[in-house]
């Protein structure tokens, strides 16, 4: 059975890419880990430092791995959003998403 | 001629003491942080944040800038200036000496690991430096529920770590945060901000 990427499942539910759903709190944020979950942690530092320039955050890459910011993805401009989105949504189609149902099963 | 208004305004001016957060999440260029309604970092936004806890005395956030000015013979005052250095620290003092989740974190150089009985911390040897987002929040005076918050984007943990026994005062510890550049983000918005919530 094709295993389709947490996108297209979303896409398919009609909702937003998960980085944009306000959780608990009032807003939300993209992490190394949770960029590591749904792609793998050899993809994740890779997609964050483009998350994190396309999103306005700046460039990260000099800051020290084990303390990467969440990048504050609530108040973006729509301009942002958008890049950010693209980011990921290329993300999505560049690696295969690691979904535990392969390894697992 | 007519008069012109006089800009006294109390609810322009702050008394309060403040909560310092470290490894909160990073706003993007024009974004404000996201605070609760209790004036703790939003869970979501900052997921690994952790509060400094008690703190003693002035909690400081100070933005300095320098300029160099061109002179000429001509004239007693420069003709030209530019900014020439900018920089930001938070400082205050912390009590929680014994959290060794903030010494990791605050003392620069330290290595904290678990053995049998508790817990370890050694110094020594470690160049490379670690940078945190780091929020200093406080309560408006005149408006409970609103909040100032000023983000340092990356800050480095600085400070050594200096340990007063004392028979006569609980111990704390002086601790700094010098604020880094983000040299990607737009001019004017690389090195921190502060958010004053006036919301109706």
């Amino acid at each position: 059975m094709a295993v389709k990427s947490p996108m297209q499942k979303l896409a398919d539910e009609g909702k937003t890419p998960l980085a944009f759903q306000p959780e608990k709190g009032q807003g939300s944020s993209i992490t190394v880990e949770s960029l590591a979950e749904r792609y793998g942690k050899k993809n994740a530092l890779e997609i964050y430092y483009r998350v994190a320039l396309a999103g306005g955050f700046g460039d990260l890459r000099n800051m020290s791995y084990l303390t990467l910011p969440p990048l504050v993805t609530t108040g973006l401009s729509a301009t942002q959003k958008e890049a950010v989105e693209d980011v990921l949504a290329a993300a999505d189609t560049k690696f295969k998403v690691a979904e535990p149902t392969s390894a697992e099963e | 001629m007519a008069a012109t208004a006089k800009n006294f305004d109390n609810t322009k001016t702050i008394w309060n003491f403040a909560d310092i957060w470290v490894n909160c999440g990073l706003p993007a260029v024009g974004a404000k942080p996201v605070i609760a309604s209790d004036g703790t970092p939003d869970s979501a936004t900052s997921p690994t944040c952790k509060h400094v806890g008690y703190l003693r005395g002035d909690t400081k956030v100070m933005y300095k800038s320098t300029k160099k000015d061109a002179r000429d013979a001509q004239h007693t005052a420069p003709h030209r200036s530019r900014r020439d250095e900018e920089s930001v620290r938070v400082e205050s003092r912390w009590l929680q000496v014994l959290d060794t989740d903030l010494l990791d974190i605050l003392v620069d150089g330290v290595t904290v690991s678990t053995v049998t009985g508790g817990k370890l911390v050694e110094a020594g040897g470690k160049r490379d430096i670690a940078t945190s987002v780091v929020y200093v929040i406080a309560e408006r005076t005149d408006a409970p529920g609103k909040y100032l918050c000023a983000v340092i984007f990356a800050a480095i943990f600085t400070e050594g770590l200096e340990l007063t026994f004392n028979q006569e005062a609980e111990m704390d510890a002086p601790f700094g945060l010098d604020g880094q550049i983000v040299p990607s983000r737009a001019d004017g918005k690389q090195l921190w901000s502060w958010y004053i919530d006036d919301s109706a």
